[in-house]
């Protein structure tokens, strides 16, 4: 049985899933506005910011506000294969939807061109993207001018409203209380860990039996993601110095490595499916 | 929709600064001359190139042409238009010259003649793409051909090149005048904002695209301040 089921919780109390809670979003009023009047108005709308900030958060919030009518999209570009391609989503060609794209980074410039091109002839009626960071986008300069001014930068959210996030979810137990909520959030890296280490607390405080936490239980409790832990956590490329990204087990480089997407293992240029996996190896064609 | 925006509090359905080319498809505003010389020179068969940098209306103005040479269902379209960067591959010009024309061409993939083909950013175009535009305008296939690129020196092939009927239009910003001009079109005689407030933003950045997102801008900036009429204020606010 899983910690919160025992608990009498029909699903657990942090989760970090963005897609499947469906709390209100709290001290993101501002932003939750302008992503309605973004999509209503026919604009495209760019959220950029650190992992674990809340910009699927968002996305999830529009979804909730446009779902019913079959009119939204949503699509995370780092999930897909390399082969991915825009169209196919849009294949039934009904008009004005709208489409989300999580990570957009990740996207190519063929559907970059593809977005535009749907947008301009309102296939699409408006766009939400996110990502980490802006700089690293390649968005074509089409689409830069077509998203202009409408950037949403997104910092890490009031301990406050953090605290009130966990509250509303623990539902008042008392099993947290305020002085360790506070001593974790400090600890943590930003909103999603702090959601992870308050579910890793309450294990711990299930399997000792206590009904209350205190701040030495935070100590003790193991494989917190705490911020001294994430920063040893992370590893760059011995060649270009990019930071890696964690594939499968794997630490690997998008640039100098060549690897499986899905399990993180290498493979060699006349390798036809990965010899760890055995998935078929899909070349890209640019 | 749960909540209303802006201008949906001053009545409009949709917004009226949108920046999709299809939304005001039969509506230019600018470029008179040009498009008239532009409509001229398709009539007159000839080979067009239409240059000019984002946001200036280069979409818009083919879309323009397309609704200026429409025709009925029956008799199959007259005008191709066709997005270059679409494809991975080279352009496979007769599926879509087959799928121009009505339904028995259709049925006996019969190629139409006689077409005007629009090709949207042509700089993605490669050498092949190009040998084949000449081959089907010699051969009749195509009746004009209007590239539109973003810079001006596109490479066209040798036999293009020979012709030496290509006939270049640049594509420019437009001057106050017409910057009204395309608000009124938009948004009527509405008195929410004023010419001169107009002609401010428009100082601002002259490019037509940016020019629309800098007033949607402006005027949302205004309502959620509470306010009803545009003033000279609220622009370098909003647009910091």
């Amino acid at each position: 049985m899983e910690e919160f089921e025992k608990l009498e919780f029909e699903k657990n109390l942090s989760n970090i899933n963005s897609l499947e809670t469906d709390t209100e979003l709290i001290g993101r009023e501002d932003e939750a506005k302008e992503i309605l009047y973004r999509i209503i108005s026919g604009n495209m709308l760019l959220i950029e910011g650190r992992e674990g900030v809340g910009k699927t958060a968002l996305l999830k919030y529009a979804i909730d506000n446009f779902k019913g009518k079959g009119k939204v999209i949503y699509v995370n570009v780092s999930k897909v294969s390399k082969r991915f391609n825009i169209s196919d989503l849009l294949k039934k060609k009904s008009k004005e939807m709208i489409l989300l794209v999580d990570n957009a980074q990740y996207l190519s410039k063929k559907n970059n061109e593809r977005i535009k091109d749907y947008y301009d002839q309102d296939y699409i009626r408006s766009v939400i993207f996110t990502t980490t960071d802006y700089n690293l986008i390649n968005f074509t300069d089409a689409l830069k001018t077509r998203i202009g001014r409408s950037i949403i930068r997104l910092t890490n959210i009031d301990k406050d409203d953090a605290l009130e996030i966990a509250k509303t979810r623990l539902d008042d137990e008392g099993m947290l209380p305020n002085d360790v909520l506070e001593q974790l959030y400090s600890d943590s890296n930003n909103l999603k860990e702090f959601l992870i280490n308050c579910d890793l607390l309450c294990g711990y405080l299930e399997n000792k039996n206590k009904k209350k936490a205190t701040k030495q239980d935070i100590k003790k409790v193991p494989n917190l993601k705490l911020e001294e832990n994430i920063n040893r956590e992370r590893e760059i490329c011995s060649e270009c110095e990019e930071e890696l990204m964690k594939v499968g087990d794997y630490w690997r480089c998008s640039k100098c490595d060549q690897y499986c997407t899905i399990c993180g293992a290498l493979y060699e240029d006349d390798d036809e499916e990965c010899p760890e996996c055995g998935i078929k190896i899909m070349e890209d064609e640019e | 929709m749960k909540k209303l925006t802006w201008y949906h509090e001053l009545g409009f359905f949709n917004n009226p600064f949108s920046v999709k080319p299809t939304v005001f498809h039969n509506e230019i505003i600018g470029h008179h001359q040009t498009m008239a010389e532009i409509t001229k020179e398709i009539m007159n068969s000839g080979i067009l190139l239409v240059s000019g940098e984002y946001g200036t209306g280069k979409t818009t103005s083919l879309k323009r042409i397309i609704f200026k040479f429409r025709s009925g269902r029956l008799e199959g379209k007259k005008v191709i238009y066709y997005n270059c960067n679409q494809s991975e591959k080279s352009i496979d010009f007769d599926k879509l010259l087959i799928n121009a024309g009505g339904f028995f061409r259709k049925l006996f993939r019969i190629r139409k003649k006689n077409m005007i083909i629009l090709l949207d950013e042509a700089q993605d175009m490669n050498k092949k793409d190009m040998e084949q535009v000449e081959k089907y305008y010699d051969t009749g296939f195509l009746k004009s051909v209007v590239f539109v690129s973003k810079n001006k020196n596109l490479k066209f092939s040798e036999g293009l090149k020979e012709k030496n009927n290509i006939n270049k239009f640049e594509l420019s910003n437009m001057d106050n005048e017409e910057a009204i001009e395309m608000i009124r079109k938009r948004i009527g005689k509405l008195q929410f904002i004023s010419d001169e407030i107009i002609v401010k933003i428009f100082n601002v950045n002259k490019n037509s695209r940016a020019f629309l997102k800098n007033c949607e801008d402006v005027c949302k900036y205004t309502f959620d301040n509470g306010n009803r009429i545009v003033e000279e204020e609220y622009i370098k606010k909003a647009l910091k």
